[in-house]
């Protein structure tokens, strides 16, 4: 076979135009990324309306969801994952579309975000056990109330409190996945 | 590994966005491997190969 620069002249997908704030396109980034944003809106929406997070937003459906059928339970607690899926598919095939350096280093840092996501959530609840999340809370409330702190930050770490939802797992994802991107990619500049 | 590619590029004055945009490569791939950071796999090789020696339309530089 004769290898000629011909055959190569498609643009590959540049990963960077979904993370790195100068380079990021908009369009790219709906394109892989459309899935996620869906699983996590979803998930918010579920936590919000169906669990227990901080208190002004106590599950405001809570008490009802609990009485409807299973399998619409089911459904609604599935869609987050569903969109993951879809999201996880969209995803396998920007990567396919990289070129060699990039495709090394996005499966190198989705590697370190998995593994990072597994260990955090796996040590999770040794430190809450061992009082982690209780000393936060009773140094951002005041008599049951937030105190002046960000309420977002408080929010997230108020969600490790319970059994990890899907949307904070692909939150942490996400992030570490950004984390190891950019550490990794040092190493070739 | 080392390699020639930078001087060649030079030769050629030919950017790395140039020589990127030829190969179907993006930028960094061509800087990580004229700074020895990153070695090109076989096929990629192959390409550079091919570029520079196999097609007669490039103008050989090597």
């Amino acid at each position: 076979m004769l290898y000629t620069a011909g055959t190569m002249n498609n643009k590959p997908n540049d990963p960077e135009e979904c993370i790195n704030l100068k380079k990021v396109s908009w369009r790219t980034d709906t394109k892989v990324n459309f899935w996620l944003f869906i699983a996590v809106v979803v998930g918010i929406a579920n936590e919000i309306l169906f669990h227990t997070i901080v208190p002004p937003l106590d599950g405001v459906l809570r008490e009802d969801f609990l009485t409807w059928p299973v399998g619409i339970r089911l459904i609604i607690e599935s869609v987050p994952l569903l969109a993951g899926l879809f999201w996880a598919r969209s995803l396998a095939r920007f990567i396919r579309g990289m070129d060699e350096l990039h495709r090394r280093i996005t499966i190198e840092a989705w590697l370190i975000a998995a593994l990072a996501t597994l260990g955090f959530l796996s040590i999770w609840p040794l430190l809450d056990a061992a009082g982690i999340s209780a000393s936060v809370y009773w140094a951002t409330h005041f008599h049951g109330e937030f105190t002046d702190k960000p309420h977002f930050i408080l929010g997230f770490w108020l969600l490790l409190d319970k059994p990890p939802s899907i949307f904070l797992t692909l939150c942490l994802l996400y992030a570490f996945y950004i984390l190891g991107y950019f550490i990794l990619i040092r190493r070739y500049k | 590994m080392k390699n020639k590619l930078r001087e060649l590029r030079a030769a050629k004055e030919w950017s790395q966005a140039d020589l990127a945009d030829k190969l179907g490569v993006s930028r960094q791939t061509i800087n990580a491997i004229e700074t020895e950071k990153y070695d090109p796999s076989l096929p990629l090789a192959f390409y550079f190969l091919g570029y520079a020696v196999l097609n007669p339309a490039t103008n050989n530089i090597l």
